[in-house]
Parts: C-alpha cells; sequence; structure tokens
C-alpha cells in the first residue's frame, strides 16, 4: 500500500537562486519522516516537489521503483495537507472530504462509508454538514488530514500543519496525528521549522540548510551527535567557543588532529582541553556544547573561570549567561531539583564542560571532528 | 487504489511545456490574445498611425498635428477641454472631500437618505444632468420663466458655466464615494495619536488625515477627470459655441461635408495622450503615497450639539439634492402633458404611451446588448485575470497592459476606431449589434479586469493544489474551485458594468444604426427632436432599471460599496 520514496542528485534552481541542490536519499516505507529547516532552506520547495507542484530541473524522484518526474500532480495519489489547510470553502466539511473520492468515480454508497468512516476516525463527524468557516482551526485541521487520508494515498505529505494553531492545541494534534500515522502505516514526509515538533513526531529527520541536507538521522541521533556547527545550532539550544587546535595530547605541538587519536584544543578564554578526533584537521576549530553539559562549580579550582551576567529563572530550570574570558559568552542550565543555588548577577563561577558531550567542528565548513 | 497513469497530462508550467501539447491556460491565453489584437490594438493603431499620415498624398507626415497645434479653431477646442476639466476636477474635489469629511466623522441627520441621494445622482449619463439643468435654466427653462415673472433676468446656462456646473454636480460624487470609503478606512488611533502629540484639531487635519488620503483623493479625482474629458453628451446639449475635443471629433468624423477621418484622428490622438498623461501623473502620485491601512477600531463619529448638527445636515442635504435633481426633474417631466414639443398643465401617461409606440426597440435592444455583454464581461473575468494573476508569463503581462489601455480611450473615439476598422472587408461589422457589444465589453475591461483580480487573490492558491493533489486534472480543478469561488463576487462586478452599459451613450451614439439604437440613444435624438416628454420618460426607464439593478447587487455584495 505504501511507497518508499528516493532522491536521486534532485535539483531545483529558481533563477541563479538554487533551492534544492543535489538532494540523495531514501525514506522508508511506513516511515515518519520529517524535513526540518529553517525557513528558505528549500523544504517545501522539496515537498512540491514530491506533490508535483513544482518542476524537477535535475535528478530523480522515484516511488518504490517509479520515477515520477513527470507524472502530473493529480496522478500522484498524494494526500497532502496544506500549511493554511485549503479547505474548499464553498462546501461543506463532508463534502471537503468526499470531494477526492469522487474524482475518482467510486460508487456513492462506497464514498459515504468511507467518508464516514473518516469523519469519525478524526473525531469530526458531528460538523458534517457544516461549512468550513464554522469550524475552529483544530477543526480545519483535522478536516485537511481526513480529506487527505480518506483518499487511501500512498504517501501523505504535511506541509507545517500545525503552525496555525495555538501551542496547547499543536501538541495534542502532534499526537493525533502521529497516532494516526502508525494506524495506517502510512509513508509520511512532515516539513517543519519547529525542531521541537520534529524531535517529538519523527522516526527520522534530515536537517536541511540552503538546499542542501546536513543530516538524516533518527532524533536522538540528530540530537546528541550533531554532524554539522549547523545541525548543532540549530536543534536544541548550543553554546559556540572559538578555539584552534594546539598540539596532540602528550607529544609533538604540531596543531593537527589525527583521526582516532587525542587532541588538544586551546579555546579562547578558557584554557586547554582535550578530546579524541575523528578527522583529520588543522587550525581553526569551533566548539560546541549544549546549556545542560555545562556546570558550574565553585571558582579556585582547575576549572575556567566566568562571571554570571544574566540570570533568568524559568520555573524547572535556572539559565544563567556566563562572561568568560576572550569575550565569550556561554548559556548555562542549572536544574532547580539539582541545585538549591540562586547565583546573583556578578558572582564568580568555575565552569566545567562535560568532555563526553563536546562536539568539535571545523572552522568555516561546519563539519563534526570529535 | 492509485489512479493509472495514463491519458494526456495537463502542463503546470515551468519546465514540462517543452513535452506536452499546450495546456488550456496557453489556449485560453493565445485566445483571449487573438480577440485583443482584432478589436482592440488592430482598430486603434489603425486609428492613431492615421493621424500620422497626410490626408491627401497618404505618406508619413506630421502635417495633421501642425494643423492642429497652429489653427485656433482646432487647438482652442484643446485649451476649451483642459480647462473645463481641470476646473471640474479641482470644485468636484472642493465638494466632495469636505462632504465625505462631514458625512463620516459626525452625527449627521438622515444619512442614508443623503447617501441614497448621492448614489443615485451617479446613475445616469451625464447627458442627462444637461438636459435637466436647461428643462429649469435654459432659455425657456421652468426657474428662468419663474424669475422672469418677478423681472430677474439669470445668467445664460449654455457654454462654459453650464458645462461647469453640469459636471462638477454629476462627478463630485465620484470624490465623495473614494474618500468617504478612505476616511472610515482609517484607524482610529492614529489620529488619537496626533492629538495625544499635541496636534490641534485643524492642523491635525491637515497633516495626517488628509495626507493619508490623498490617494484616494486623486483616485477620484482621476475619475473626474477623465469622464469630463471624455464625455460629449453634455457639451453637445450646453456648449453651445465653446467647442470641446469630443465634440470637435464628433462633428469631423459624421459631417458628410467638410469632414475629414485623418483629422478626427488627430483629435482623437490628442484626448488619449492627455487622459494618458494625466493618468501618469496620478499613478506617480499614488506609487509615492500608498499607505495600507485596515480599520481595526474605525473612527469615531463625534457627536454635535442642535446647532451645529443641523448646519452640516443642511449643508449635505442640500449639496446631495443639487445633485440629483436631474433624475427629480426628469422623474417629474415624464409625466407632464405635452402637446407636441410643448408642455402643458396636467399630469398623463402619454409621454409614455409614445415611446411604447415607436422606441420600444430601444428598449428591448439596451437590455438585450448589455445582457449578452454582460455574459462575455464575466467569461473574460473569470479567464483573463486567472492568466494575469496565476499564471505570470510575458505574455500574461502583455495581456494586462492591452486590457487596461481602454481606460484612457472616450467613448467616442472608441466608436469612430472600430467603425472605421470593421466597415470594410475582411470583417464588416457597422451597424450590427455585434460591434456594439463588441464596443461594451472593450471599455469595461479595465474595469472588469481590476475586479476580477482582487477577487482572485483573495481566493488562496493551495486550493487548487489541495484539487489537484486529490486527483482532478488542472482545468477541471479551476472549473469546480476557483471559478465557482469568484463568480459572487465577478457577477457583482459585472452588475456595476451593467449599470454602465445600458447608460452609455458616447461609443452607441456613433455605432447605432436604425435597428440597433437603444434608449440613451433615443433619449439624446428625442432631445434634439424637442420631444422632451418621451425624452424623460425613456430617462426615467433607464433610471428605474438601473436602481433595480443595483438593489440586486446590494443582494449579490451584501452592502459592499457600489463603486468599482
Amino acid at each position: 500500500m505504501s511507497h518508499s520514496v528516493t532522491f536521486r542528485n534532485l535539483t531545483k534552481k529558481y533563477g541563479d537562486n538554487t533551492a534544492v541542490d543535489g538532494i540523495d536519499f531514501s525514506i522508508k516505507e511506513g516511515e515518519f519522516f520529517t524535513i526540518l529547516g529553517p525557513s528558505g532552506c528549500g523544504k517545501t520547495t522539496l515537498l512540491r516537489m514530491i506533490a508535483g507542484f513544482n518542476s524537477i530541473e535535475d535528478g530523480q524522484i522515484l516511488f518504490d521503483d517509479r520515477v515520477m518526474n513527470e507524472i502530473p500532480a493529480y496522478q500522484r495519489n498524494i494526500g497532502m495537507v496544506f500549511q493554511n489547510y485549503a479547505i474548499f470553502p464553498h462546501m461543506t466539511i463532508q463534502k471537503n472530504v468526499a470531494y477526492g473520492l469522487k474524482a475518482r468515480k467510486l460508487p456513492k454508497a462506497e464514498i459515504a462509508d468511507r467518508v464516514g468512516d473518516m469523519l469519525k476516525l478524526m473525531h469530526i463527524e458531528k460538523y458534517r454538514d457544516r461549512d468550513p468557516s464554522q469550524l475552529s482551526g483544530g477543526q480545519q485541521q483535522r478536516v485537511a488530514l481526513a480529506r487527505a487520508l480518506v483518499i487511501h494515498p500512498t504517501i501523505l505529505l504535511m506541509d507545517e500543519p500545525l503552525s496555525n494553531l495555538d501551542a496547547k492545541l499543536r501538541i495534542d494534534m502532534r499526537i493525533a496525528i502521529k497516532k494516526i500515522q502508525k494506524d495506517l502505516n502510512i509513508t509520511t514526509i512532515y516539513v517543519t521549522h519547529d525542531q521541537e515538533e520534529a524531535l517529538a513526531m519523527s522516526d527520522r529527520i534530515a536537517v536541511m540548510n540552503a538546499g542542501i541536507v546536513e543530516q538524516i538521522g533518527t532524533p536522538q541521533e540528530i540530537y546528541s551527535k550533531p554532524a554539522t556547527a549547523f545541525v548543532a545550532g540549530f536543534i536544541g539550544t548550543t553554546n559556540f567557543l572559538d578555539g584552534t587546535l594546539t598540539a596532540v595530547d602528550g607529544s609533538a605541538t604540531t596543531g593537527t588532529a589525527e583521526p582516532g587519536k587525542p587532541v588538544a584544543v586551546d579555546i579562547k578564554g578558557v584554557g586547554t582541553i582535550s578530546v579524541g578526533a575523528r578527522k583529520s584537521t588543522t587550525g581553526d576549530v569551533r566548539l560546541a556544547v549544549r546549556p545542560e553539559d555545562i556546570h558550574l562549580t565553585e571558582p579556585g579550582a582547575d576549572e575556567p573561570q566566568g562571571r554570571v551576567a544574566l540570570v533568568t529563572f524559568l520555573g524547572d530550570f535556572i539559565s544563567y549567561e556566563i562572561e568568560l574570558g576572550g569575550g565569550q559568552t556561554v548559556e548555562v542550565n542549572e536544574y532547580a531539583k539539582d541545585t538549591a543555588v540562586l547565583r546573583a548577577v556578578g558572582d564568580r563561577v568555575g565552569v566545567r564542560f562535560n568532555l563526553g558531550k563536546l562536539h568539535l567542528y571545523r572552522h568555516g565548513e561546519g563539519e563534526a571532528i570529535v | 487504489m492509485s489512479i493509472p497513469a495514463t491519458g494526456p497530462a495537463i502542463g503546470q508550467g515551468g519546465a514540462r511545456r517543452r513535452w506536452r501539447k499546450p495546456s488550456f491556460w496557453i489556449i485560453v491565453s493565445a485566445s483571449l490574445l487573438a480577440l485583443m489584437i482584432v478589436f482592440l490594438v488592430y482598430p486603434f493603431s489603425s486609428l492613431f498611425l492615421k493621424s500620422f499620415y497626410h490626408s491627401e498624398t497618404h505618406r508619413p507626415s506630421f502635417v495633421n498635428f501642425i494643423d492642429f497645434f497652429t489653427t485656433p479653431y482646432y487647438f482652442n477646442t484643446l485649451k476649451h477641454s483642459l480647462t473645463v476639466s481641470g476646473l471640474t476636477t479641482v470644485l468636484a474635489t472642493l465638494i466632495g472631500v469636505p462632504l465625505a469629511y462631514i458625512m463620516t466623522r459626525f452625527n449627521v441627520w438622515g444619512k442614508s437618505i443623503i447617501n441614497i441621494m448621492i448614489v443615485l445622482s451617479l446613475l445616469s449619463p451625464p447627458f442627462i444632468g444637461a438636459y435637466s439643468w436647461i428643462l429649469l435654466l435654459g432659455r425657456s427653462g421652468f426657474v428662468t420663466k419663474l424669475f422672469e415673472k418677478i423681472g430677474i433676468v439669470l445668467p445664460t446656462i449654455y457654454g462654459f458655466h453650464g458645462m461647469i456646473l453640469v459636471f462638477t454636480l454629476k462627478l463630485f460624487p465620484f470624490v465623495y464615494m473614494y474618500v468617504s470609503g478612505a476616511l472610515s478606512n482609517m484607524d482610529s488611533s492614529l489620529e488619537e495619536a496626533a492629538e495625544n502629540l499635541g496636534m490641534s484639531r485643524i492642523r491635525k487635519l491637515l497633516t495626517l488625515t488628509f495626507p493619508v488620503i490623498v490617494p484616494s483623493i486623486s483616485a477620484g479625482a482621476i475619475v473626474v477627470f477623465m469622464t469630463s474629458l471624455a464625455d460629449f453628451g453634455t457639451p453637445l446639449l450646453i456648449a453651445e459655441g465653446y467647442k470641446v475635443l469630443p465634440v470637435v471629433v464628433y462633428e469631423e468624423f459624421m459631417s458628410d461635408i467638410g469632414g475629414d477621418v485623418y483629422l478626427a484622428s488627430t483629435l482623437s490622438t490628442v484626448i488619449v495622450l492627455c487622459a494618458l498623461l494625466v493618468l501618469f501623473v496620478q499613478k506617480y502620485i499614488v506609487s509615492r503615497k500608498n499607505y495600507r491601512m485596515s480599520a481595526l477600531r474605525p473612527p469615531a463619529v463625534q457627536k454635535l450639539k442642535l446647532g451645529k448638527r443641523s448646519l452640516l445636515t443642511a449643508i449635505a442635504f442640500a449639496v446631495s439634492l443639487l445633485a440629483v435633481t436631474p433624475q427629480i426633474v426628469v422623474f417629474i417631466t415624464s409625466f407632464i402633458k405635452t402637446r407636441g414639443p410643448l408642455f402643458v398643465s396636467g399630469f398623463s401617461l402619454d409621454s409614455y404611451k409614445a415611446i411604447g409606440f415607436k422606441l420600444s426597440k430601444n428598449i428591448a435592444n439596451t437590455f438585450y446588448f448589455a445582457s449578452i455583454a454582460i455574459v462575455i464581461m464575466v467569461v473574460v473575468g473569470l479567464l483573463l485575470s486567472y492568466v494575469v494573476v496565476r499564471r505570470r508569463s510575458l505574455l500574461a503581462s502583455l495581456l494586462d497592459s492591452l486590457a487596461m489601455f481602454p481606460y484612457v480611450i472616450p467613448g467616442s473615439v472608441l466608436g469612430i476606431g472600430l467603425i472605421t476598422a470593421f466597415n470594410k472587408a475582411p470583417l464588416i461589422l457597422t451597424g450590427t449589434a455585434t460591434i456594439i457589444i463588441v464596443s461594451y465589453v472593450i471599455r469595461k475591461l479595465p474595469f472588469i479586469l481590476r475586479s476580477s483580480t482582487a477577487i482572485l487573490y483573495q481566493i488562496d492558491p493551495s486550493i487548487e493544489e489541495a484539487s489537484i493533489s486529490l486527483g482532478v486534472p488542472p482545468m477541471r480543478t479551476f472549473f469546480k474551485t476557483t471559478a465557482v469561488l469568484m463568480l459572487p463576487g465577478l457577477f457583482s462586478g459585472a452588475i456595476l458594468s451593467w449599470v454602465q452599459t445600458i447608460n452609455e451613450l458616447s461609443s452607441t451614439l456613433i455605432l447605432f444604426s436604425g435597428k440597433t439604437g437603444t434608449i440613451s440613444v433615443a433619449i439624446f435624438t428625442e432631445i434634439f427632436k424637442d420631444s422632451f416628454g418621451t425624452a424623460a420618460a425613456l430617462a426615467s426607464i433607464l433610471s428605474v432599471a438601473t436602481v433595480v439593478s443595483l438593489l440586486i447587487f446590494n443582494k449579490f455584495s451584501g452592502g459592499r460599496s457600489v463603486m468599482m
């Protein structure tokens, strides 16, 4: 029933601007796959290429083994949920949902059955004869989803479907969509700029930036092992510190990292730390560390020193902005359950990095070395 | 459940076009372009080109223009036209803007009655205004006679004064409508902010309120200017020796002896150039000062004390009553007994009986032509706006500019252009209903296009994509979604075009033949035959038809403004 989707060197250009640049990966059958990225990264363009609304300049899209490039949108049998729902305003809810089935010229009785079942599944059967304008945002969202699913599509595409809902409803709908997707086992491609949504819903995520895929992986992989500095910065909160490779630990001061060997990094204004390298590199690097992977200690020990510049109390945790030397600052989270101390602006603190959770990236290119 | 991938695909623009047969929209665009070339580009380019040819040698020459600018008779008509239009525009603005301010910002009594009077006054051709004012203030006018009895001789209404009077009273409602729309769309916080910052009332008006509505004032003013520049029914009736351009164009073209088609073309070109120039100036002003506003909180209506309130109400009533006077006069006149050209005392339905007897064909023609024109307008509006808004291409922007061009062509020039183009093989249309319907559609094309694109912009393109992704091909998708959604708006826009079409005189007067006369043409010829009674009865029928159409419009539009 469901299809896998494969992109082969897929490219889309608008004039001189390359919106999608040589995308090359596969989405498995039945997978909930999210394309995540900032606005303008090419994610919506990619989705519309899958739907058939954008032409393909180079490369191929395959559903299972079938090349889809030249198949017009109306023959692709794809369910699509639009950001603004695109509910037909001149039709009742029931007619909206029945629309795709009528296009398929199914018998009346079957249409009625399937529409009825789908409205029930979405908990909107009592609105069947209402006009769309009488429904709330969340209800319209359910109609849009019902209309997309009732045609038994082989792939479900969703373009930022939750961005117009309020925060509470958004979380409810996340769960509802995820459940229905698993029940129907339908290949789902979900586009969003909301990293929290992506982490919460997806089997796998592709992080896109400027038309290319930066990383593909499970939510855990993306969060804990960001492949590039961009991913590290885009997913969750990350502190970036500038540094230089100074010496391979214990041996000569070549300033070169060899795969598998430990490397020393001189972080500007912080000091030198030692980590293991994955790829070889030299020179300037960026070090990424999440706010929860830095611990504040009493000053005076071997650790680098800092000064509290800003305190933000957020209930379950407290966020501190710590000024280090050399004009660098880091954000540090202390959880209320772990500490009773509320520090004050101006306090001196020691800063301890959780070395196992540090990530090192080549300066400029942003590729991970640790 | 997947659909077999067979059958011809309808292209969705972009790279797909290379491999597939032309899409529905390519065919639509090409057909629209072909129609525009035949009925717009060909007649008017040949008309304008003609002005650059010598009338005897048939060689390219500027002799017509040299003649025009050196012969005082012709050159003065240009001066006259610009003076009349310019002064009318200034006066109409000076009446329309304050009236709009009074009506939107103060608790004047009887606002709805005042508004109805102003709308009514808009809905008849200007020449009926001229005719009514002649009935009142002309040589043997009702008021003139009245004053003569008590020994007062009123100044003459014929000539320059009369035109200014008729045009100003007829056209200030345009400024009023645009400006009152803008004034009630202005968020009250803007003026409150100005007051809060210490601006006095008058300075607030001058520094904030009026500057912000400049685009609307200029939009109203340009309609006034264009209409008074192009109208020729009014000057024909009331201007007498004071010749203006459209009258001379008409005379040069129509007169059997001494008429000169080349000179008529030259005069046409001059009018169109004047109109274009003024339009560009207005566009320039608007482009520099366009503010998007939507009133979250509409401005407060100020409560006045009895004295001031009565005064402002009296002013508003007096002005709108003057505007609607022609309608009232025509209506009453239509029931007055006549003996030949003379009115005698007492009321009767004689005038209406006379129409039923000899002019019922004109009435039938009017509604028949306008109905066909309206259907074409809706179809063209639907397709053309879609091509322009959703299928952006070089061809689409060409169609867009071509469709806007008739905005600067006066009705008489339009008539002449069509008649000279289609009075010979391969396409002979003179004297037919077709040529009149064509002229109606062309004249309304800019308005149809603007109103239908405005409607289309409010419909989300993803509605169509949703339909396509549910398995309905693009062309069927258009007719099942966007077209259905556009129709109510298009229809209510078309009713306004209908109203203007049944009142159309300038081009019909040139294009009609014995069999294809309309009501407005009949009114005009009856006036010239001194059959004032039948003319008034016809004008009343026209007004009633107009009011009925507007009531239908209001039902469809849910009380939206009547301006296009």
